[in-house]
């Protein structure tokens, strides 16, 4: 007996945006179905692969159950449904909340390491661990979250301009938004100043991380090209 | 909440009556079961198709009108639907609205209702 009777149908349910998990149950759900049709068949006196392939036959073809599954209401994932915010919205409060969450303990650590510690903010080696931690968190954030959120997309089905929405975004975040510490060396307390500069894109340092998530399209474009059930018609 | 239906739409709502009918007296079902109970509670004169009784029962169980619990059954797993508090209300409404389709049939049709055999 094929165990991949249903393959087919759980690529075609998750290209259409079903939610793996639900095309998970959905898929042992019609397993089972077919299994007990297949047993009572066969205590009706059918033989074994006659049952089977009747039982197949009973359930109906896939583009029949594929119809009936994603006409149901509410089957089809939150993010095939409303994409804009899945995609557009979602991607971009969450770069502008952990750009500011992680500058806001970093610059704890910093207040505090000058008032009991005693540290010298303006020590070379300090100096160079706060510019490198910068550097990594601003290239890395982007690049995480467009793959997240292209993966995202290209699993449930989404066409390739929502990825290149993501993409498009998060780069455009990353080359504008700007979180900067500013400590006063034999003082106490700091500032932290949060916004959006348009003209940092021509920064010395922004660049980088604004281009990071072209290279994440890039390898989304492939994947999606090696994956045949996965949309890359333009919308 | 339960929501008020329009009896005009009736027919839409009829595989989701019969399956929260099916579950009114407290039993756990499996799809399977339903779908075999659907048949022969009515006679054979009702079948549900998989293509109906899945997506209707994953939409019952997203509006909260049914419940799911799987369990293992011969090494294979299988989910059980039972019926919900909210269920019951959506059941007890559908069921009103339900009568008074048929009762207004019965007005249109008269004694005919009771002469016409099946066929």
């Amino acid at each position: 007996m094929s165990l991949n009777r249903f393959d087919r149908l759980a690529r075609d349910l998750a290209a259409a945006g079903v939610a793996p998990r639900r095309v998970q149950r959905i898929i042992g759900e019609l397993e089972d179905h077919h299994q007990c049709l297949t047993d009572d068949l066969v205590a009706e006196g059918a033989m074994q692969e006659i049952a089977i392939s009747q039982a197949r036959e009973r359930l109906g073809s896939d583009e029949q159950l594929l119809g009936g599954l994603t006409a149901a209401p509410g089957l089809v994932s939150f993010t095939r449904r409303f994409p804009a915010v899945a995609l557009g919205a979602v991607p971009t409060l969450i770069f502008v909340m952990i750009s500011i969450a992680w500058v806001v303990p970093f610059a704890l650590a910093l207040g505090a390491a000058r008032d009991r510690l005693g540290m010298d903010l303006e020590h070379p080696v300090a100096r160079a661990s706060v510019w490198w931690i910068d550097r990594v968190i601003d290239l890395m954030l982007p690049a995480t979250l467009a793959w997240l959120f292209c993966d995202t997309a290209r699993r449930r089905g989404c066409s390739v301009v929502w990825s290149l929405t993501v993409c498009t975004l998060v780069g455009l975040l990353a080359a504008t938004m700007f979180t900067e510490i500013v400590l006063p060396i034999n003082g106490t307390g700091g500032l932290l100043l949060v916004g959006f500069d348009p003209r940092s894109v021509f920064g010395t340092h922004q660049w980088l991380p604004a281009l990071a998530p072209l290279g994440v399209m890039a390898a989304d474009f492939i994947l999606r090209q090696s994956d045949a059930t996965t949309p890359m018609e333009v919308l | 909440m339960v929501r008020e239906k329009n009896p005009t739409n009736f027919m839409n709502g009829v595989p989701e009556l019969l399956l929260l009918g099916m579950l009114a007296d407290g039993s756990e079902m499996y799809g399977y079961e339903l779908a075999r109970e659907v048949r022969d509670r009515t006679g054979g004169a009702l079948s549900m198709s998989e293509g109906v009784i899945y997506p209707t029962l994953h939409t019952l169980e997203l509006d909260r009108l049914v419940g799911t619990r799987r369990r293992e059954v011969n090494g294979r797993p299988r989910i059980y639907y039972r019926l919900t508090a909210r269920g019951k209300r959506r059941l007890a409404a559908a069921t009103h609205d339900w009568s008074r389709v048929a009762r207004a049939i019965k007005l249109i049709l008269g004694d005919s209702a009771d002469v016409i055999k099946p066929v």
